[in-house]
């Protein structure tokens, strides 16, 4: 099994866990769409090797717990 | 030596007494008064009337510093260089040429730069290949070339041997380099480092054009500004190298011959404290025209667009009657920026301590649902919400005693230096304590804070926002508050007159309509951040979020 798909598996856990919600307020979205758009960047990095494996956890915890609101 | 000796008469053989003094008590009208007390323990004494003092321990005789007398050295650097010295200079871009005509000696090792003045050796400075350095003993401090500054209108200065080599083998005669290197950066430049200049002070006087080419490293631009503050900063020019170059020989490598020609055919003039040429903003200027949207950040409410936008680099004042919500709608504003633009704050909040409090308000306005109340947040809300409100929210000035300006700059300076902040909040302005200088007024000191806090914010081009009271509350003939402009704010007109933007927040409430009324007063730059102007903005008590403002149906609608 790879690392790339290890991390597949572990994003995959995770959002299982997560009870997404719907804020409907404008700059609530704003940010969470931020956020989402920041974790694909970071995971594009990652990919890359030009991020650590911290950095993408970080901005998937940022990401979900935006969920959670 | 002992006291008595002094004629200082005591009872105690230890600890401190008071006695007559020798010298003043005999002539006094009170000549019993014990004006003289004396530290029998330390031996020492001092007269409180005729400031008579003295030790019993002997003086120090005071030894003259015995200046070491100058030496030259004994022996000339043996120019018969090895191959391998050869090859070692011109795998660095110098030729043999040069090295033969600039006399350059090897000696076990070290490789050997005269220092020739009035054609006579007065130093020599020897560098092994792996940098290390020494300098004969006691020798002259002078520059290295000296003889060749001679008379020249233009001089370049490197802070390197190699670097002035290189820019022989370039074709430049006029070229010297110091003695010792660069100063460490933030240290204390003393006179006996510079002592070289003395002798060099007749040719960089007469010249007319110093070109200063030091390395490319905080020793360097040290060197570089001190030198340019002694020598004058209006005939200095400076270099710019190529990136990935720290000094000239760097470049002679990499870049070769016509690089190093061009850097110092485009050596350019010392900025002058306080003096922004045309050319020096000339780029940053035409990047602004060309920037495709170059105004400043919306607020989050669309209908105050128009009349207040952010943008970094500038102080807003905030005033209002109170309780009409200029904290709460700073704390909204902060956090439309940080959902809308990811913007870090730094918050003086002093009103709102302790900091859970202000911190539950904030989480209301993040989260967008109630705080209070039957239907409030529940605890993973609250707690995911106050996580991500933790990488964007830091309060200052918690320490409750002695915050002034330039401690809230202080921890301002950190927090930005850490986290790289956008916005600073000071709420209210009456809460931070004014340390005033002595002999200056409310007027003054207002002008000068707001002065540093302006430079603050241009230096690290972050947004401060100063929320100020007006000095009293004015009604109008139906008993209602008046609308305060920023000229009421208590204090000084300077509140109007030094910021950027002037922002009054007020509630409008009568039968009709219920509204908080966003009233811009002034707008330095409208080009960028819009015109003064009053926009509506609705408060939702619940939450603690304003909402553009829509008016009520008209009543009749639904007869």
């Amino acid at each position: 099994m790879t690392t790339q798909t290890d991390l597949r598996k572990h994003f995959l856990t995770k959002i299982a866990e997560v009870n997404f919600r719907t804020n409907p307020d404008y700059h609530f979205r704003k940010m969470l769409y931020r956020l989402h758009e920041e974790f694909d960047k970071v995971w594009v990095r990652y990919n890359n090797g030009d991020a650590t494996m911290k950095e993408w956890e970080n901005s998937l915890n940022k990401w979900i717990k935006m969920e959670q609101i | 030596m002992d006291f008595h000796e002094y004629g200082i008469e005591l009872r105690s053989s230890s600890g401190q007494e008071k006695t007559k003094c020798p010298q003043c008590s005999p002539n006094r009208r009170k000549g019993n008064d014990p004006c003289l007390s004396v530290n029998i323990d330390e031996g020492v004494w001092n007269c409180h009337h005729c400031s008579w003092k003295g030790s019993l321990k002997e003086k120090k005789t005071h030894v003259p510093h015995v200046i070491a007398p100058i030496v030259k050295p004994q022996e000339t650097p043996k120019t018969d260089l090895p191959s391998e010295v050869i090859t070692w200079f011109k795998d660095r871009g110098i030729s043999e040429d040069v090295v033969i005509s600039e006399k350059i000696g090897y000696n076990n090792r070290w490789i050997q730069f005269p220092f020739y003045k009035e054609g006579e050796i007065v130093n020599i400075k020897s560098r092994t290949a792996d940098k290390k350095f020494r300098q004969e003993k006691n020798a002259e401090k002078c520059f290295y070339r000296f003889d060749h500054m001679k008379g020249m209108e233009a001089i370049i200065i490197t802070e390197g041997e190699m670097d002035a080599l290189s820019l022989v083998e370039c074709g430049y005669n006029n070229v010297v380099s110091l003695p010792d290197g660069a100063i460490a950066p933030n240290s204390h430049a003393s006179d006996r480092k510079f002592s070289y200049l003395l002798s060099a002070e007749e040719y960089l006087m007469n010249a007319t054009t110093v070109i200063l080419a030091m390395d490319n490293d905080p020793s360097g631009n040290a060197m570089r500004d001190e030198l340019s503050r002694r020598i004058g900063r209006e005939k200095c020019y400076r270099v710019t190298y190529p990136d990935g170059c720290k000094d000239m020989n760097d470049v002679l490598v990499k870049h070769g011959e016509e690089t190093v020609t061009g850097i110092i055919t485009d050596a350019h003039p010392y900025p002058i404290d306080g003096v922004i040429t045309v050319a020096d903003v000339t780029e940053d200027a035409i990047d602004l025209l060309l920037k495709p949207d170059s105004k400043g950040l919306s607020t989050g409410w669309v209908g105050l667009d128009d009349y207040y936008r952010i943008s970094p680099s500038e102080v807003t004042v905030i005033t209002g009657v109170p309780n009409m919500g200029k904290s709460e709608w700073m704390d909204a504003l902060m956090i439309n920026l940080i959902q809308d633009h990811g913007w870090q704050f730094g918050v003086f909040s002093a009103e709102n301590f302790p900091v859970k409090h202000h911190l539950l308000k904030l989480v209301g306005k993040f989260s967008g649902k109630a705080f209070w109340g039957d239907d409030r947040l529940n605890e993973q809300t609250a707690r995911s919400s106050m996580s991500i409100l933790d990488d964007h929210i830091k309060f200052i000035g918690t320490q409750e005693k002695d915050v002034t300006i330039e401690s809230i700059l202080d921890q301002a300076k950190i927090l930005n230096y850490r986290y790289g902040l956008n916005g600073l909040i000071i709420d209210p302005w009456n809460t931070v304590e004014h340390k005033f200088r002595q002999g200056e007024n409310e007027t003054n000191y207002v002008s000068r804070t707001l002065a540093a806090l302006s430079s603050f914010a241009k230096l690290n081009e972050i947004h401060i926002w100063i929320v100020a009271h007006p000095r009293k509350m004015e009604m109008d003939n139906n008993r209602k508050p008046v609308v305060p402009s920023p000229y009421d704010i208590s204090g000084s007109a300077n509140f109007f007159n030094k910021s950027d933007n002037c922002v009054t927040v007020h509630r409008h409430r009568d039968d009709n309509e219920d509204y908080v009324g966003i009233h811009v007063q002034k707008v330095r730059f409208q080009y960028k951040n819009g015109r003064p102007g009053d926009a509506k903005l609705q408060y939702d008590i619940k939450n603690g979020r304003y909402h553009d403002y829509t008016d009520r149906p008209a009543e009749a609608l639904f007869n």
